[in-house]
């Protein structure tokens, strides 16, 4: 089923400037051409490309606290894709420094280790990339290539612990069931930190939202890696290598990389070097939900404005909002957050009582006292895209 | 079958298989002008050609260069440097 529907694109980086008052850039509405198409099992998103599939999250249905397993954004690199069935499906783990090799049923990952839920958001690197100024090659996300959800599953840690780690461990490899059509290319593999894999917070989900992981989300298993960028997040999880070296795959070594130095977040050592160093973790953002940009508000009705902050898992400490082009700032109420890797809610009222445009920024304050930028730091992969959002209401 | 047969049967099967398209891939349509189709049975190996479409506003001949070298050199497209050439002439001219 393919529909179609007018969508008010964001502000495009600073190329359509209608404001250049205060510090932040509003952008004019665009109006564009956008594909809501259904991939089976889901409902309808926005298609970026048909195959390899990725799709995003329409607004709309990142209003929910918890984003539904079938409107969940879908993103693949390559276009072999599995159907995998469960009942014949094993996780093998291994590699150089683990003490032994153990091969998992699904029924013996989900009976033999402690079961553990966390809700965590799963945010692509390139969310927001089609919102780069300048532009930057790549899937051309907008807002929707994320989602929180609560993942169920058992800790990476314990299937690495009965595996047992060698002392020399530098780096856990996980690699899924998908790959590519032509042997020549590399196949998607992931690698972290040992630590990192060692973490509590580490999962091996076949649950979200207490169901089984969907198929376009990873199904059976797949790794969940909460405050980490969704490059980590492996999906039909196949294999896990206990390594003493830094894994040199493409999908390492030349993509999910960033300048070195030019990010806050989590480092990953045995992977840097002096120009470049992998994603990591997420960074503190907002999300305005109640509204889109162009929205009309009508004159004098009471209105509010809500959304979501996240960061990379200390949590959001505030919310403040500006009807003045950043001058000045008003705190949004929060909500409850169901963990520090979760989304957590915001609201305020939006003052109607006076007709024009009503210019609106927001920004979040993590408890680790990062805050939001005025400016994107460009970087030639449009990772991190995180800066303060604005929106121009009409009100009338 | 000898060897060399037996590898064409075999890269012919893989090729065949990984053209299988995805459901509404069918109503892309590319630009209409002189390699078109030569751009859309290459790039179709690995994936649809919306690609071409979503990165447009985004790349100049240069990244369309970039792009191409990418897949040839670090995805293993079989694609020899006439081919390449042709490709990267129609992307930089339509998109």
């Amino acid at each position: 089923m393919v529909t179609r529907r007018r969508v008010v694109a964001g502000s495009i980086g600073g190329l359509l400037l209608s404001s250049l008052n205060g510090p932040l850039a509003f952008g004019a509405a665009e109006a564009g051409e956008e594909a809501l198409i259904q991939l089976p099992g889901k409902r309808p998103l926005i298609k970026r490309t048909f195959r390899p599939p990725n799709y995003e999250t329409p607004l709309a249905d990142l209003r929910p606290q918890f984003t539904a397993n079938d409107t969940f954004f879908v993103r693949y690199h390559l276009a072999s894709i599995p159907e995998i069935d469960p009942r014949i499906w094993r996780l093998r783990i291994g590699g150089t420094s683990a003490n032994r090799a153990l091969e998992l049923s699904l029924d013996e990952l989900q009976r033999d280790f402690e079961r553990v839920q966390l809700a965590a958001i799963n945010q692509c690197s390139g969310n927001r990339r089609g919102l780069f100024a300048p532009r930057a090659g790549g899937v051309q996300w907008t807002y929707g290539a994320m989602g929180n959800a609560l993942w169920g599953g058992v800790r990476l840690r314990d299937i690495l612990n009965r595996a047992g780690v060698k002392a020399d461990a530098l780096e856990v490899v996980l690699d899924g069931g998908d790959g590519a059509p032509l042997p020549g290319t590399p196949d998607f593999v992931k690698s972290l930190p040992v630590d990192r894999a060692l973490d509590a917070n580490t999962l091996i989900a076949f649950e979200m939202n207490g169901k089984p992981l969907p198929h376009w989300n990873g199904a059976p298993a797949r790794l969940v890696v909460p405050g980490w960028t969704a490059t980590y997040w492996v999906k039909h999880l196949t294999s896990i290598s206990v390594e003493p070296k830094a894994f040199d795959g493409f999908w390492m070594k030349s993509a999910y990389r960033i300048p070195t130095g030019a990010f806050p977040g989590a480092r990953f050592a045995s992977q840097e070097n002096a120009q470049t160093t992998p994603i990591t973790e997420i960074l503190i953002n907002s999300l305005v939900t109640s509204h889109a940009n162009g929205d009309r508000l009508k004159l004098g009705r009471a209105a509010e404005l809500a959304g979501w902050a996240w960061d990379g898992g200390s949590g959001i400490s505030a919310v403040e909002v500006s009807s003045d082009e950043g001058r000045s700032w008003r705190p949004a109420t929060l909500g409850a957050a169901p963990s520090p890797y979760s989304w957590r809610g915001f609201r305020l009222p939006l003052d109607t009582a006076k007709p024009g445009p009503l210019r609106i920024a927001v920004r979040a304050t993590g408890r680790n006292g990062a805050r939001q930028p005025e400016q994107l730091t460009p970087n030639p992969s449009g990772y991190h895209h995180n800066m303060i959002q604005t929106l121009t209401l009409e009100v009338a | 079958m000898n060897t060399q047969l037996r590898c064409a049967s075999a890269l012919a099967a893989a090729l065949f298989a990984s053209l299988a398209v995805a459901a509404g891939e069918e109503s892309i349509q590319l630009q209409d002008a002189p390699d078109r189709d030569l751009v859309v049975a290459r790039c179709s190996v690995c994936h649809s050609v919306d690609y071409v479409q979503m990165n447009a506003p985004v790349l100049d001949r240069t990244g369309w260069q970039k792009s191409v070298r990418k897949m040839i050199d670090q995805f293993g497209a079989p694609i020899g440097e006439e081919d390449a050439n042709r490709i990267i002439e129609y992307l930089a001219t339509h998109y």
